[in-house]
């Protein structure tokens, strides 16, 4: 077979392009992101099911960075994170809030609350760690993700968002859960939020069968695993009290939700 | 002036700015052809819209390296494909017809004709019109995209022409 291409095949190829050149991205929906709750907000980006031979073609590539991860966390010490790194987190927020101002976007108030809010959570795993940033006031967190680079400064990207309405889910508020993805090392995702002081032990089930142990700080909870497969239940754990199940799956159904954000009015069908 | 523990906003450098600049370039140029593509792939105009916009933003977050490629713009249609692929499977349906176009009030009726004609067309077929003619990628980069090699890109075009040739001849001819 050649890649020729009769005159009759190319007169064809272009009424196919004119026939479709109608179909435009609409425009008032500047960038729009997928997100498990209405509230949650991603600037790194996400969440596609690991399903598929283009999925696959795509997430192979160079070997992971996050091969270490475990299911607990390995540290939980906030001073286990360099200055420098909680800089980097904050110098992403100011980045893009100044590319939203170029770009005339509609301004997201939680942006300037990342820069400055305190690290109230940190969690590690292995050689990779992610930072948690929140603000109680402007009902925002961020999570900066973490991964160490051989000879170079640590890749950080910044997932979260304006938490509009924290999800009451009893003892514990998800402020934000948030998918990640990048060519170099895959999928990510992220949750946190606030939880009830008696609680000891949240374990977070995803799609893939992980068990992920969050790091619990001081009111705050954080977990994260390296992959694309969905939290799909919540397992707390009260001190002296029985465990308790949240399953997240019926939590997809959501009417249209329009918002603000960095990017411009964005609205979901979930 | 924002300021919070030595990171001071005014002081992001201009570097930073033509990236940015840079970038909404690229988007404001690719965004309908590549949306025309992964409209095309899915047959879901919803999720086509929001996988475009997240393989968009994908790109911008690793501008840097995204505008070094070769073909950015076949970055990212493969990724928007990528993401349609995964969310179409997961939560949507694809739709039986194509959707009204909004910027053809006064289409020809081949238009249409020519437009459903390939929204019929079988899943690879379509793939193969979607990314060669419609996002105007190379075989080779088609075939990257669809994890198929070039001779079955060539082959699926040239079946996907002869179909809709041979299917539009007939529709005149009833005509």
């Amino acid at each position: 077979m050649t890649d020729e291409l009769s005159p009759a095949d190319r007169k064809l190829m272009n009424s196919i392009r004119s026939a479709y050149a109608a179909y435009r991205l609409p425009t008032d929906r500047q960038l729009v992101r997928r997100r498990l709750w209405p509230w949650t907000a991603a600037l790194a980006a996400v969440a596609a099911v690991a399903a598929g031979m283009i999925v696959l073609a795509l997430v192979t590539g160079p070997p992971s960075a996050l091969a270490s991860w475990t299911s607990a966390p390995t540290s939980s010490d906030p001073e286990a994170l360099p200055d420098a790194t909680v800089d980097a987190c904050r110098q992403q927020a100011a980045t893009l809030i100044r590319v939203g101002e170029r770009a005339r976007w509609p301004e997201d108030p939680s942006l300037r609350a990342m820069v400055a809010a305190p690290l109230v959570a940190y969690d590690e795993r292995g050689t990779a760690s992610a930072a948690l940033f929140a603000d109680g006031q402007e009902r925002a967190a961020w999570i900066c993700v973490i991964i160490p680079v051989a000879g170079q400064p640590p890749y950080v990207e910044l997932g979260g968002g304006s938490a509009l309405v924290p999800e009451d889910l009893g003892s514990i508020e998800v402020w934000t859960a948030t998918a990640g993805w990048n060519s170099d090392y895959g999928g990510r995702w992220e949750i946190a939020g606030r939880v009830d002081p008696d609680v000891g032990r949240l374990t977070v089930h995803t799609e893939d069968d992980r068990e992920v142990v969050a790091t619990i700080d001081d009111g705050w909870f954080l977990a994260w695993w390296p992959s694309e497969a969905e939290p799909v239940r919540l397992e707390i754990a009260a001190a002296g009290g029985t465990p308790e199940t949240i399953d997240l799956e019926d939590r997809y159904a959501h009417e249209p939700s329009c918002k603000v954000s960095l990017f411009g009015r964005f609205c979901l069908w979930h | 002036m924002n300021e919070a523990d030595g990171i001071t906003i005014d002081a992001i450098t201009r570097t930073a700015a033509d990236h940015a600049q840079d970038f909404a370039d690229f988007y404001a140029t690719n965004r309908d052809t590549v949306y025309r593509a992964v409209l095309l792939s899915t047959r879901h105009p919803q999720r086509a819209e929001d996988a475009v916009q997240e393989a968009f933003t994908r790109a911008y977050d690793r501008w840097d390296q995204v505008a070094a490629l070769d073909r950015p713009r076949a970055w990212v249609t493969r990724v928007a494909l990528n993401v349609s692929t995964s969310w179409w499977r997961r939560l949507r349906r694809e739709r039986a017809d194509p959707p009204d176009r909004p910027g053809a009030p006064d289409e020809r009726p081949m238009d249409r004709e020519l437009v459903r004609l390939v929204w019929e067309l079988p899943l690879r077929q379509r793939q193969v019109v979607a990314l060669r003619i419609l996002a105007d990628l190379s075989t080779a980069d088609t075939a990257q995209a669809l994890g198929i090699a070039e001779g079955t890109v060539k082959a699926m075009l040239h079946r996907a022409l002869r179909r809709l040739r041979a299917t539009l001849e007939t529709t005149r001819e009833e005509r």
